[in-house]
């Protein structure tokens, strides 16, 4: 990440895995994964682009109802 | 933590494939769906999507969208390695394509993805060149976001500024950094530079764009496009005229690959009020960047 910001650049972009933020339906966490990539993004002063992608959890992975929810939890000041 | 989601990646591919012939439809709900969702509990996280190609986008903005910005990802078109041209069907040159965009939607353009691969037969050099003169043609036009793909290299896929394990910069890391640092503070799209005259008469495949911001500095970038880098055109000179709305000391011109400056009273260069005239500049298909602040 270091050697990313090195280049001048001000984002990065990277997927989250839905299926991981929102392992059972309506039960989200924050995956050891994604945390990490986050937060080495923020602490290289790394703005971040994050694509939202299906829930194999489900039967529509692309349910338009759990998306927003799920995006809205993570963009939930903490 | 985040400062946009982006709503699928290329939902052309995967999402069509899963939605059916409706996704297009599908899609536009299912964004300004997760944007309400987002501004209800965090205004300053933006939403941004429909990525998928060309009059697909199109089609969908026409539809109504409430997001904060339009996602395309503009490869070059055919093998991808003519940076002055893309694949978004029906439009084919990129400067085309984001005219045309521009006269749909006032959103902010981001690129999420865009870039080349080095093979055995197109060089890191190949590469570097293709992304110096993206880059400034990108900036030039007022793209407000522009992602390169990738970093690193992944597996056999060498779109990376830098090659992996371990990880050590390719040409093209170096001449990012540079752009990224010589446009630091201005950006194109306000402010137009003239090709008065080229001495070999290739004036079509010149690319000139000039960049200024808030700050006393003027950027003027110009090279031949339209060449995939390993079969550029002739060289030649030329002579353009942009404006230069404040005062400055030094003034120099560099390679946008090598590096290399020359001060630009090398050449034949004039001032008549706020308007710079400079003849007998060196033009490639490696850009050439003048540097007024």
């Amino acid at each position: 990440m270091p050697a990313i910001a090195s280049t001048g650049v001000s984002y990065i972009r990277d997927d989250l895995n839905a299926g991981s933020w929102e392992p059972n339906k309506g039960v989200y966490v924050q995956p050891a994964w994604d945390m990490g990539w986050l937060n080495t993004a923020k602490a290289n002063g790394l703005k971040v682009v994050a694509v939202l992608g299906p829930n194999w959890h489900y039967a529509d992975q692309y349910d338009p109802v759990a998306m927003s929810n799920l995006a809205a939890w993570i963009a939930k000041p903490a | 933590m985040i400062t946009a989601f982006e709503i699928t990646n290329e939902p052309n591919n995967a999402y069509a494939s899963y939605e059916g012939s409706a996704w297009c439809s599908k899609l536009v709900l299912l964004t300004n769906s997760v944007k309400a969702a987002v501004y209800a509990v965090n205004p300053s996280i933006q939403v941004i999507g429909l990525g998928a190609q060309g009059s697909q986008i199109t089609f969908m903005l026409a539809k109504g969208t409430t997001m904060d910005g339009v996602v395309y990802h503009p490869y070059g078109n055919g093998a991808g390695f003519i940076p002055e041209t893309t694949y978004e069907w029906p439009y084919f040159d990129y400067g085309g394509w984001i005219q045309v965009l521009a006269s749909k939607t006032s959103l902010p353009k981001w690129e999420t993805e865009w870039g080349t691969g080095t093979t055995s037969t197109f060089t890191n050099t190949n590469q570097a060149e293709f992304i110096a003169r993206r880059l400034l043609q990108e900036s030039g036009l007022g793209v407000e976001h522009s992602f390169i793909y990738e970093f690193e290299d992944n597996g056999p896929e060498l779109y990376g500024v830098c090659s992996s394990n371990p990880t050590t910069p390719k040409t093209a890391f170096y001449v990012v950094q540079r752009i990224i640092s010589t446009l630091a503070g201005v950006r194109g799209g306000t402010s137009l530079v003239s090709v008065n005259a080229v001495a070999n008469g290739d004036v079509t495949d010149v690319k000139a764009f000039a960049y200024q911001g808030s700050i006393n500095k003027t950027v003027v970038a110009f090279w031949f496009g339209n060449h995939d880098p390993r079969t550029p055109p002739a060289a030649s000179t030329c002579q353009l005229t942009f404006i230069v709305p404040h005062p400055y000391t030094q003034p120099y011109v560099m390679n946008a690959m090598t590096g290399a400056q020359v001060p630009l009273s090398s050449y034949s260069w004039s001032q008549s009020g706020n308007q710079s005239t400079v003849a007998g500049l060196p033009i490639s298909d490696q850009p050439m960047i003048i540097v007024m602040q």
